[in-house]
């Protein structure tokens, strides 16, 4: 679960906790899809974070991450089950943000 | 000066430093006796306000992941069992001491916690929530380390960061022993499960794991993998390597560990903001 604050937030994100506005009301219930409409709408609204699916890790870009992971297998100890993990890694990350 | 000759008592005496919360010691001194009873243990807990809360943030937290909400102590000790009640009380009460040792290790420890279960459970391990317990507290000989010799440990830590090498090649440098040997030795002093005392000893070691090589080597390995995610901080900024014997004996196929590293990933973030910090 990630807590991104509204200017962040981008369209495809998966709602983890509702959004609720000033009045208790439900907007926005847990597991929905963000569209451009709805984030309009947030944008209007008086809150300032949502808690969306995924790390941290998601605000950060695709190559900032794969390139963490990079520098931190060069700097490590290499055999071929260190090889195997840090290639499942990247394809994960290529995979999840494609 | 550090006086190695005499490191394991000076070690195992941690629980009588004056830096040692007061419930930690009372905790000790309960869960040492190896005729405690769940109920004994459900009573300590229920007098004591911010361990209760503790104990039922920690068992609706992501590292055990029961279905529904968990409200009440007695509830949670009946769930859990006592050996991983009794773990997960120490890891819960070392909490403070391991942030005070370093920053990031209560993430990692949890991190490791939590993928260890993952491993566990995808390899159709028994005793799951055992495993979990050791990974909260598998690198408690740090803790331990760190408390007794605050000033090198944290000396260690910085060489570790500002040379790229692996703390534990450090501590051995310093210390003549490691936080793994260390970590057994206060085991052994607090009377933990012989299965957790072995996998404190060799995680960094796994080959030499006897009577629980598998789960030795599950938690080796998800110690790796939380580090390769660079999930919390354990002291350097290295990934250890992955032991090939404790790979070949934990038989993940390549299919399995990537469902493992997609697993992590969710219960990771639910982690991260999981603190024990009382509110
Ligand atoms: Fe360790
Ligand atoms: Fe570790």
């Amino acid at each position: 679960m990630a807590k991104v604050a509204i200017a962040n937030v981008k369209t495809g994100m998966k709602l983890l906790k509702p959004v609720i506005n000033d009045s208790g009301m439900v907007m926005l219930g847990e597991g929905t899809i963000l569209t451009d409409q709805m984030i309009n709408k947030l944008n209007n609204m008086n809150i300032s974070f949502v808690y969306v699916e995924g790390s941290q890790a998601k605000t950060k870009s695709k190559e900032a991450l794969i390139n963490e992971i990079n520098e931190r297998f060069q700097k490590s100890g290499t055999n071929e089950q260190m090889v195997l993990l840090h290639k499942l890694m990247i394809e994960h990350i290529e995979e999840t943000y494609k | 000066m550090i006086d190695t000759k005499n490191l394991r008592s000076q070690i195992e005496k941690i629980d009588t430093l004056p830096t040692i919360p007061s419930t930690l010691r009372k905790l000790l001194s309960v869960i040492e006796d190896p005729k405690v009873s769940l109920s004994d243990i459900g009573s300590f807990i229920s007098n004591d306000p911010v361990l209760t809360s503790r104990v039922i943030k920690v068992v609706n937290s992501p590292i055990y992941g029961f279905p529904g909400r968990i409200s009440s102590v007695n509830q949670a000790l009946i769930l859990l069992g006592l050996n991983v009640v009794k773990g997960m009380l120490l890891g819960v009460s070392v909490f403070e001491a391991m942030k005070k040792t370093m920053e990031g290790l209560w993430e990692h420890s949890i991190g490791c916690a939590v993928t260890s279960k993952i491993i566990g459970t995808k390899k159709g391990l028994a005793d799951i929530e055992e495993l979990s317990v050791a990974g909260i507290l598998h690198d408690i000989g740090k803790v331990a380390m760190g408390l007794k010799f605050l000033d090198e440990y944290k000396g260690l830590i910085k060489k570790a960061i500002d040379k790229n090498v692996l703390l534990i090649d450090l501590e051995k440098e310093l210390f003549f022993v490691t936080h793994s040997e260390t970590g057994a030795w206060i085991g052994q002093r607090w009377n933990f499960p012989k299965s957790l005392i072995e996998i404190l000893e060799y995680h960094h070691k796994p080959q030499l794991s006897k009577n629980y090589a598998i789960q030795t080597a599950v938690v080796h390995l998800a110690d790796i993998l939380v580090r390769a995610k660079g999930f919390g901080f354990a002291g350097d900024y290295l990934i250890p390597t992955i032991n090939p014997i404790a790979w070949q004996r934990v038989g993940l196929s390549k299919d399995e560990l990537k469902e493992v590293i997609a697993e992590m990933e969710d219960s990771l973030a639910e982690s991260g903001e999981f603190n024990l910090e009382d509110d």
